[in-house]
């Protein structure tokens, strides 16, 4: 399979090139042999081969309006089109269309079910900012639209204190942990985020700090300032100011990462971003939670250190821009239905007077403290869109939807309703309203992608049968009454397969030695789609090593 | 600078001082038909704990080219000539809020006017073409003493562009000629704007009135370099900038606005108004009218960055492309 491939291209990568050059020849014959074959004896691949050691990391940065204009006029035309003529399937995948614990993700809450206490956690509930001692803002941020200091608290952690928008309390904040929550329990990496109360006697300046308010001109700042920014915020009853603290990433920030292509200095990163499905299928996770800005400014690489040996991790940050928030103000209607830059829908738009409404116009949203505009009536998610075309987005099939659509569906209603709790509203509708749209919007996801392939998943072997499960099964009509069965024997070596006459049941037929078997999985209402299901049989224990879907 | 007076540039320089309790703002333009401007002003808008505000500005103007078409209603296009226009404001402008929406002030200036011929030499000077008793104060000017009182009451979600709640104000300013015995006058300035939002903001229908009210005593008269306007960007859109002066104004607008993308807003718009001379003909009749469409490109904050009117009326269509629109 194809993770196979990428993990020789990353060992190849360790070679000196003289030593690449004399193996050729041998290499050639060597890959020859292997050409044929499916599944190698470590199949399937549950975690990516440990990451080189690497240096001389640069930082990246991006320009915020560069990036808005490429996404906007270049992306569709690269990546959108590439994605009509010459799709090609994701390139981080283990034979089981599962993507391996790697620097970008770690397989969680939809392989091991998380407790509800670990969801809540998140990435660590651990150290919030010392309630008790002074927070030292040391800088001014910069990146981002939503205004913020860089702090330090008394046991020198740091973090970055952000503000909700003044007209919006509890929007922001809230919708940046729910998100920190949610896609940790995914599987991305995300920093600690915390809703903190804090007086404002907490807040120390430290010395040459400068500031820059928007459209101004930096100064330096000064407690005036940080009054002047406090006092368009809302002051609560016990005298303390609510804001969002984000814990910063450990290592080294060396900024964010592109959606597209690999990074030149990290000889780990091989697999094309856009390749990725931990990123094509975050377009369907994306869409669930209205998670509409996923520019690069929203990611962060950083330099870390495990086991003596330094690598990139690469997160997803900064979720303010989730749910029905927009950062610095909620968000506005028509946001996840159409991309910033549409012009045939303009051009409509224009021509009939805005007599066409949309159906995302007719929605009735509640005046809640720190909803915002979310609502799951007017969600489509095949319909669903970020406000920049996101190159990984485009690139994405069905495969990429459904192992995502999977991570999605793994919610149940209590677990979702326990991370939102996580979000602190203060009114007990808001989160109500939140979980509810969250929990239909996980509905409407699992109907639209389950609806397109057999969903039948977490396929095993036990007791000399084979089991699945339906994952299509309570998320609405159209789940398919009966599975037929038919058992081939599988040629690793050739990819090739024979029937095997009389085998229609689950149960695993007569093998004698090892050897691969493949169960074809059909339903006669979805006569298209199909699930290829191979085992392996090692002495007295067979296994599902690779399973390969159509649709 | 006013429309027509061709392209112009000058700087903005804006400081806040105090810690952002005191905002000084400086600019200056020049057009290149000659007229130039500056204004210099120091804002405090939040005093005494945001309860109050206050304002001093100073302001001088020279236009050039600045347009009159005779008094009254029934003045002609074709009747068009231009004065020039130069005036120094120096003007205090403190205030309260009363509540959240609702505040009042004072006013207290000093107002220097001088007119003379116009610049353009494709139209006639107003001094040759209307003489004193058509355009008072056409042939001696004066300075002023202005005092008076505003209150005003503003609800609108976005005050930059807005698409629900309004905002209504009332002014009223007395002027006191000082040199001349000749020119004092009473004004009242009434504004009604309302905004109503449909399918979730991406339509908004706004209504707009306004009406501009002088009196002057016995043997008193409203300089017409001070009378009330119609016609240009923010009233009759369908007419020439200023295109009608008379004692007394009434005007309204009605305009539905929709959504087209992000980036672009389109609206329809339907102005009316007219100048009158006596109270008594303060009401909606013979009114002069026009109807235009509107292309509004918009920043990410949602307000327009450029718009582009076009107005169609009896005589003729205007187009106008402003920079920074409000409402």
């Amino acid at each position: 399979m194809v993770s196979r491939k990428h993990h020789k291209l990353t060992m190849r990568r360790a070679y000196w090139l003289a030593a690449i050059a004399f193996a050729g020849v041998i290499g050639q014959l060597g890959f020859a042999q292997d050409h044929g074959r499916k599944f190698y004896p470590d199949d399937p691949l549950w975690r990516e081969p440990a990451p080189r050691p690497v240096s001389g990391i640069t930082t990246r940065t991006v320009d915020h309006i560069y990036d808005f204009l490429y996404g906007s006029y270049v992306t569709p035309r690269l990546e959108g089109k590439a994605a009509k003529r010459a799709p090609q399937r994701a390139l981080d995948v283990n034979t089981l269309g599962e993507v391996p614990d790697s620097a970008w993700y770690t397989n969680r809450h939809s392989v091991r079910r998380m407790s509800i206490e670990e969801l809540q956690r998140g990435p660590g509930n651990t150290t919030p900012p010392d309630p008790n001692g002074p927070w030292r803002i040391t800088s001014a941020k910069r990146d981002g639209i939503t205004p913020g200091f860089v702090i330090e608290d008394a046991q020198h952690n740091r973090y970055v204190l952000k503000f909700d928008p003044p007209r919006h309390p509890e929007l922001c904040s809230a919708a940046d942990v729910i998100g920190s929550k949610l896609f940790h329990a995914l599987g991305y990496n995300t920093p600690e985020n915390y809703v903190v109360h804090f007086r404002r006697e907490q807040l120390e300046v430290a010395e040459g700090v400068m500031h820059r308010p928007p459209n101004g001109k930096k100064t330096p700042l000064t407690g005036r300032l940080v009054d002047e920014l406090l006092r368009a915020q809302p002051k609560l009853a016990d005298g303390t100011y609510r804001a969002l603290a984000s814990r910063w990433l450990d290592g080294k920030v060396v900024g964010p990462f592109d959606y597209r292509d690999t990074r030149s200095d990290d000889p780990n990163d091989t697999v094309p971003h856009q390749h990725r499905r931990v990123l094509r299928g975050l377009a369907v996770i994306a869409a669930w939670v209205n998670h509409h800005d996923t520019s690069q400014i929203n990611t962060m690489d950083t330099l870390v250190t495990e086991n003596g040996s330094q690598y990139i991790k690469h997160h997803l940050i900064d979720f303010g821009s989730i749910l029905g928030s927009r950062g610095d103000r909620q968000k506005e209607p028509w946001i996840g239905h159409q991309y910033s830059v549409m012009h045939k829908e303009t051009a409509m738009r224009a021509m009939t007077l805005g007599l066409y409404v949309s159906r995302w116009e007719r929605s009735d949203y509640p005046r809640l403290k720190g909803v915002g505009l979310l609502d799951a009536w007017s969600f489509d998610p095949l319909q669903w869109n970020p406000e920049v075309p996101n190159p990984a987005f485009l690139m994405m099939d069905n495969a990429d939807a459904f192992w995502a659509a999977k991570q999605v569906a793994a919610f149940t209603d209590d677990e979702i309703r326990a991370i939102v709790e996580t979000g602190k509203l203060s009114d007990k509708r808001a989160a109500d309203w939140i979980a509810e749209c969250l929990i239909k919007r996980r509905d409407k996801v699992a109907q639209a992608w389950f609806s397109k392939v057999l969903a039948l998943d977490r396929l095993r072997v036990t007791d000399g049968g084979l089991e699945w499960v339906d994952l299509a099964a309570g998320f609405g009509p159209g789940t398919p009454s009966e599975i037929q069965v038919q058992w081939k024997v599988f040629n690793n070596d050739q990819g090739t397969s024979e029937e095997i006459p009389g085998e229609r049941s689950a149960r695993l037929p007569e093998m004698r030695g090892d050897g691969y078997w493949m169960a074809v999985l059909e339903s006669p209402q979805r006569p298209k789609q199909s699930v290829h299901v191979y085992v392996r049989k090692r002495g007295e224990a067979a296994q599902v090593v690779g399973v390969d879907r159509t649709w | 600078m006013v429309p027509g007076s061709g392209f112009a540039i000058g700087p903005t320089f804006t400081k806040p001082l105090g810690d952002g309790k005191f905002i000084l703002q400086v600019d200056a333009r020049a057009a290149v038909n000659q007229s130039y401007g500056g204004r210099l002003e120091l804002s405090m808008p939040r005093l005494f704990s945001d309860r109050a505000f206050a304002n001093v500005s100073l302001q001088h103007r020279n236009i050039s080219e600045m347009p009159y078409y005779g008094p009254g209603p029934d003045s002609s296009k074709t009747g068009r000539s231009n004065y020039r226009l130069e005036d120094t404001n120096a003007e205090f402008r403190p205030g309260v809020r009363v509540f959240q929406g609702l505040s009042a002030g004072l006013i207290g200036s000093y107002l220097a006017v001088n007119t003379g011929p116009g610049h353009a030499t494709r139209y006639i000077s107003a001094d040759e073409q209307y003489g004193p008793l058509a355009a008072p104060g056409i042939d001696q000017q004066t300075n002023f003493w202005r005092g008076g009182g505003f209150v005003e009451y503003d609800w609108r979600d976005r005050p930059a562009y807005s698409t629900s709640g309004g905002k209504y104000s009332a002014q009223y300013v007395r002027y006191l000629d000082r040199d001349l015995g000749a020119y004092s006058f009473l004004r009242l300035d009434l504004d009604a704007s309302q905004y109503i939002p449909l399918f979730n903001r991406t339509r908004v229908i706004g209504l707009h009135g306004s009406s501009s009210l002088t009196t002057a005593g016995d043997g008193q008269r409203v300089p017409f370099y001070l009378q009330p306007t119609l016609g240009g960007s923010n009233s009759l859109r369908g007419y020439r900038f200023n295109r009608f002066y008379g004692d007394n104004s009434v005007m309204v607008n009605g305009e539905y606005r929709w959504f087209c993308s992000p980036t672009l807003d389109m609206a329809v718009f339907v102005d009316a108004g007219k100048v009158f001379q006596r109270w008594e003909q303060w009401n909606l009749h013979n009114l002069e009218s026009n109807v235009g469409f509107s292309l509004r490109l918009k920043g990410r904050a949602g307000s327009p960055g450029l718009s582009f009117d076009t107005a169609f009326s009896h005589e003729g269509f205007q187009i106008w492309f402003r920079v920074n629109t409000t409402n």
